[in-house]
């Protein structure tokens, strides 16, 4: 009998809520994001607007909406990028000769040692405010996991036979990365990816929430729980729905990346 | 007949044994030589050493290798590697290792020979691939091509490894234990097919071989292998009719036949390869061997019966 997959359903579910927002947001926006209506500060739950208004009166729904744009293009494509340095690195290390090799993995065990939130931080305080800043400074500490992952897996593959074969026949290293080792390397990379995600949205709110990310007036979970954090005792709502959707995207792609995991460990082991 | 390939004096070592001792060979165009001999006897390991693949920690310490007339050790990496690409074809002994899981059979097969040839086009690659699936007795090689290999039988896999040696055209076919891992029908199936291939494309073919009914079919020739070294050679009749040396008499009496008696145990050779029988520079055998005497165990030397036999042995000198 089949084992049900829980994690990548459950994963999927919250998922696919976080992207019916994101769509919804350019399909359907009930109000602007900074359009105040301010006779309804902190109103609550109308038909009016639907999940109330924050203390400019603005609609916490539809700035829910804006917000899932930039979590979603900051994170995927910091981690796009991270997960591309991080194969360059790793290959490049696992491929060169011992000192080139030591001298990488040292930087990267570096790197990793450092705490990514402090390094992001300081990334984005060097690079200057804004999403771009944002996407660059997350990817970069997102280097040294694939970096290690890429690694690993390559030295791995070093050894099997139908590598050693491709070498022995004349393919090129490029080459052999490309299409002899990443078809293998894929599944685990696609796995750390999404779990990676999960991370980049939170690391993008932390970096908003304290002023970095997304700049006031603009629309980011992370800057909207800042904006509710002096209001919490009085109108907790505000904080409560970013926080609620911050929570849901994080977890599904968590969710779904161990789930793919467990079903490709699954499927493997079925051969 | 020119001569393909010919070792001379072949000696390897890993960093405290001897693994092969002046091992020497030749081969010549359209000729069949067979490897046979126990685990662990150099077999393989001469067939890595023709094709460059010794294990890193292996080394070469004496004889040369002449491959299409030219001396292998001598050449550069990349002069090397083309003269291996155009001259021999590996067909090699496990199908599962040596074939990608994941990647489709085309893709495998079309590599190498786009790789190789630089600008040929993949799709003139996968023409031939087609041809030659073909013509190792694949029925629908349209399908395989799109396959993986996981979706392919034992006797499939085997066919597709045949077909991909047979890419580059190689006048030479190197195969190590092609029938091992596959079951008596199959076995005979490739064996079929092995000679079909002779016949078809004037092929030179060194075979390794524990199937004794195998190599009797395909060979012309015999060496047989033993700690290291080639202890006789020579043609199948020879070998077959009037074996020399103790130990081909052995091995070859090992067959089981329909007539045994089913209660008595298979046969067997007393002892094993011991690491002294290694490193004295006597006759490798002698401490098994029931003629051995006392200067069998410090000098032995190679004496040649004909034009074809030759045998390490003094009981050569006899006869």
């Amino acid at each position: 009998m089949k084992k049900r997959n829980f994690s990548l359903a459950a994963g999927l579910i919250l998922l696919s809520v976080i992207f019916i927002l994101f769509i919804m947001s350019y399909v359907y926006l009930p109000y602007r994001i900074d359009q105040m209506d301010i006779r309804n500060r902190f109103s609550m739950h109308s038909a009016e607007h639907l999940l109330g208004t924050d203390h400019f009166g603005r609609d916490i729904f539809s700035r829910i909406l804006v917000s899932t744009r930039s979590a979603l293009t900051v994170s995927v494509s910091s981690v796009l990028l991270g997960s591309i340095g991080g194969l360059i690195l790793g290959s490049l290390a696992a491929l060169s000769p011992l000192a080139i090799e030591l001298v990488i993995m040292r930087l990267v065990d570096a790197l990793m040692a450092f705490p990514g939130i402090l390094s992001a931080l300081m990334l984005s305080a060097v690079l200057g405010k804004g999403v771009m800043n944002a996407s660059i400074a997350i990817a970069f500490f997102m280097v040294p996991v694939f970096a290690r992952l890429s690694y690993s897996m390559i030295l791995e593959n070093r050894k099997r036979l139908f590598i050693k074969a491709a070498r022995s026949y004349g393919a090129s290293t490029p080459r052999l990365v490309l299409f002899h080792m990443l078809p293998d390397m894929l599944t685990r990379l696609i796995t750390q990816f999404s779990a990676s995600v999960g991370t980049a949205i939170l690391t993008e709110s932390s970096l908003s929430f304290l002023g970095l990310g997304i700049q006031p007036p603009g629309a980011s979970l992370g800057l909207m729980l800042s904006e509710a954090k002096g209001y919490v005792l009085i109108e907790p709502y505000q904080a409560l729905w970013p926080g609620i959707v911050l929570a849901i995207a994080v977890l599904g792609f968590q969710l779904t990346g161990d789930g793919i995991n467990t079903l490709l460990h699954r499927e493997a082991s079925h051969e | 007949m020119n001569e393909l390939l010919k070792i001379t004096g072949l000696s390897v070592r890993d960093e405290d044994r001897a693994l092969l001792r002046e091992v020497s060979l030749s081969l010549r165009e359209n000729e069949t030589l067979a490897f046979i001999g126990e685990s662990g006897s150099g077999k393989t390991l001469t067939l890595k050493a023709i094709l460059s693949l010794l294990p890193d920690d292996v080394k070469v310490t004496g004889g040369s290798v002449r491959l299409a007339g030219r001396d292998m050790y001598g050449l550069k990496a990349g002069e090397k590697r083309r003269l291996l690409g155009e001259n021999v074809g590996f067909v090699p002994q496990n199908t599962v290792n040596y074939l990608h899981p994941l990647l489709r059979i085309g893709f495998q097969m079309c590599d190498g020979y786009v790789t190789f040839h630089g600008r040929r086009s993949r799709k003139e690659a996968e023409e031939k691939a087609v041809r030659l699936l073909k013509s190792v007795g694949i029925n629908d090689p349209e399908r395989v091509m799109t396959s993986y290999p996981a979706e392919l039988s034992g006797g499939m896999r085997q066919r597709v490894n045949i077909a991909g040696a047979l890419m580059m055209d190689p006048p030479l076919l190197i195969s190590d234990e092609p029938t091992s891992a596959l079951d008596r029908i199959v076995q005979k199936q490739v064996a079929d097919l092995y000679l079909s291939l002779l016949e078809e494309r004037k092929l030179s073919l060194i075979i390794v071989s524990h199937d004794l009914v195998f190599v009797s079919r395909i060979a012309d020739r015999i060496a047989v292998f033993y700690s290291g070294r080639i202890v006789e050679s020579g043609t199948k009749d020879e070998l077959f009719t009037e074996p020399v040396h103790p130990y081909t008499k052995a091995l070859l009496a090992l067959s089981p036949s329909l007539e045994q008696d089913r209660k008595e145990p298979l046969k067997e050779i007393k002892g094993y390869i011991s690491e002294d029988d290694r490193k004295r520079n006597g006759c490798p055998f002698a401490s098994r061997c029931p003629h051995a005497k006392e200067e069998c165990f410090s000098f032995t030397e190679e004496i040649r019966l004909s034009g074809t036999h030759s045998v390490l042995c003094r009981l050569g000198r006899v006869k």
